[in-house]
């Protein structure tokens, strides 16, 4: 048995240490997610403290099939858009014209932090979606009932936002040029 | 075509950690350790309820077996008609029944003509334990030893004992008396009922209503219940009880949090909870949405709102309700304390339906549950205990649970049925 199972196990009898060790193995993992789709710090800080609590709460229910990690990661993405949802707010989104940009090359260096830039100037719904289906690899059947949206309505958001991006990232690459 | 851009941003946010703030896992520690503490307050109420409903059982059994003792009436005897006896136990000794010193007039009426009885029961000798045939003559004759049979079964043994008892009864004429009056009585009582009003709670999948809770964080109220019952008697063991009570329950969800503006000008502006927050005017609960009619509002960004640092809130609903129930209630004995086992079920119809928050010393009304349903069935149970202070007038004393048959939400997600124990107290006077 390797240690993550052993602790996980503990966990289940309501060890309190090994409570601890599993939050510190992965609180600044978690921490990341709550940050991408929580509105500031703050709320982040909530969504990371309440999905602990309910990954504590429902830790007998994980059977040991497929990957803790993976399993944890869906908790944190229901707990902060459970709340995204109660806190619902109307928001102008940017009205993006369709075009038909030619993708960007596949071998270019753009510093780490810029891009989490880009991604931050994204409208919030365009962010939602795109974090969803290229960062947490989610289907848009999935993130439709996750972020109260219609399927097309996923895809839609899903392709102008990866327009938005294309156009910053060559706007930036002519810049440096 | 879009392969580019996506694995750009994969590779970019794959490795990206953040470290929080040390505080969190203080916070999430201290919360973990009031749900044990809960878990464990819940886990010695269920045992609490065991423990009494044993207690009850065992009683009940008990005051049952008592009274099954003494039960077998002396006027229809199934046994063999032995009717004037004399025996010895355990050194021979000679009693001598005789109609002049305990006139029976069942037993009279039985008295054979000749010593017909088991004839061929009657042994060659006399055995230690000996009972003697009566004749119709008149007693005190020399009994020779072909009077004497010996106790060869349990139920001769019973029909030695009971004349030994009617012997020393001297109530038996009064039980006579009681037996034959079959007059239907009504007793009317009037009750007051402190108690503990709370639920047995499961959603199926709480993910589907938007929000997660636990029943850790489900606690009762201590409610009272009151009103007149009826009870028709047509026998001494049974009555048939009906009436009017009122009733209320509820239940407590805690951990809410309140929020309210940052200038500290009105409280809550907003109310949030790990079960249930609001949403629009709206709270919601393990119990259903709550609509809000309180001055608490929903503003538009949460930059004008800030929690309440340390607070943590509750929601409280409650429910009255007037129910009409019918029960049977069986007398265990038939002594001057009398013990009874009530069972039945009752009508509720929801009267009253009021959410409250409490936060910090405040209580503040915010509305009413959605989704109750407005007629309920409920099963009860009680051991009552009747003393007369007077012939026409008894104390009652009735420890009972009350448990609901259906989820009191109509929302399918929800089944949360209430259960009450309580503690009635009452004064019954017959008619």
């Amino acid at each position: 048995m390797c240690k993550l199972d052993n602790i996980i196990d503990k966990c289940k009898k309501g060890d309190p240490k090994a409570a601890e060790e599993l939050y510190h193995m992965f609180a600044s993992q978690m921490f990341a997610i709550c940050i991408r789709y929580s509105r500031d710090r703050t709320e982040a800080e909530d969504n990371l403290q309440d999905g602990f609590l309910k990954v504590f709460e429902s830790i007998s229910q994980y059977s040991g099939r497929g990957s803790f990690e993976g399993w944890m990661k869906r908790i944190f993405i229901h707990i902060t858009f459970e709340k995204y949802r109660k806190n619902n707010m109307l928001q102008v989104v940017e009205e993006v014209p369709e075009t038909t940009m030619a993708d960007i090359e596949e071998n270019i260096y753009i510093p780490e932090e810029v891009l989490f830039g880009f991604i931050e100037e994204l409208p919030e719904k365009y962010r939602q979606v795109f974090s969803l289906y290229v960062i947490d690899e989610m289907q848009h059947k999935e993130i439709a009932a996750l972020v109260g949206i219609s399927e097309g309505t996923s895809k839609s958001n899903l392709a102008r936002a990866r327009e938005i991006l294309k156009r910053k990232i060559k706007d930036y690459l002519k810049y440096e040029q | 075509m879009s392969n580019n851009i996506d694995s750009l941003f994969k590779k970019a946010y794959q490795n990206r950690h953040a470290e929080p703030p040390a505080y969190i896992w203080e916070n999430i520690n201290q919360q973990l350790q009031v749900h044990k503490r809960k878990r464990k307050i819940i886990l010695w109420r269920y045992r609490a309820a065991a423990a009494i409903a044993l207690l009850l059982a065992i009683a009940g059994v008990t005051i049952l077996k008592n009274t099954s003792e003494v039960k077998p009436a002396f006027y229809s005897f199934s046994a063999p008609p032995v009717h004037k006896l004399e025996y010895t136990l355990p050194t021979p000794q000679l009693i001598v029944m005789t109609p002049a010193v305990h006139p029976i007039p069942v037993i009279k009426e039985r008295i054979p003509e000749k010593r017909t009885i088991f004839p061929e029961l009657l042994p060659e000798s006399i055995g230690e334990t000996k009972v003697a045939l009566a004749t119709s003559q008149p007693s005190f004759r020399k009994l020779t030893p072909k009077d004497y049979i010996p106790l060869i079964n349990k139920q001769s043994y019973k029909t030695l004992r009971l004349y030994q008892q009617v012997l020393e009864s001297e109530q038996i004429e009064k039980k006579a008396v009681s037996v034959s009056d079959k007059k239907t009585k009504i007793l009317l009582s009037g009750h007051i009922a402190p108690g503990y009003a709370s639920g047995s709670y499961n959603t199926p999948e709480a993910l589907n209503r938007d929000y997660g809770y636990s029943k850790d964080q489900m606690s009762g109220i201590f409610n009272f219940s009151g009103g007149m019952k009826i009870a028709i008697i047509p026998h001494k063991r049974f009555s048939i009880q009906t009436g009017i009570m009122y009733t209320r329950m509820g239940q407590k969800t805690g951990e809410s949090r309140a929020y309210t503006y940052m200038d500290n000008s009105k409280a809550p502006a907003y109310i949030l909870s790990p079960l249930g927050a609001v949403s629009k005017k709206v709270t919601h609960s393990p119990l259903g949405n709550i609509k809000s009619r309180s001055t608490a509002e929903v503003v538009g960004a949460p930059s004008f709102i800030a929690p309440k640092n340390g607070s943590s809130s509750e929601i409280e609903q409650i429910f009255d309700a007037l129910e009409i129930p019918i029960a049977v209630k069986y007398y265990l004995n038939n002594n001057k304390i009398r013990f009874s086992l009530l069972a039945g079920f009752s009508g509720s119809f929801i009267i009253s339906n009021k959410a409250y928050l409490n936060y910090e010393n405040n209580r503040e009304y915010i509305g009413s549950t959605e989704n109750i349903r407005n007629f309920n069935i409920s099963t009860d149970w009680a051991l009552g205990v009747e003393y007369p202070i007077s012939p026409k007038v008894k104390i009652m004393l009735e420890p009972g649970f009350r448990y609901y048959l259906q989820s009191i939400s109509e929302d399918e997600n929800i089944d949360f049925k209430p259960y009450i124990f309580s503690f009635s107290t009452g004064i019954g006077i017959n008619f």
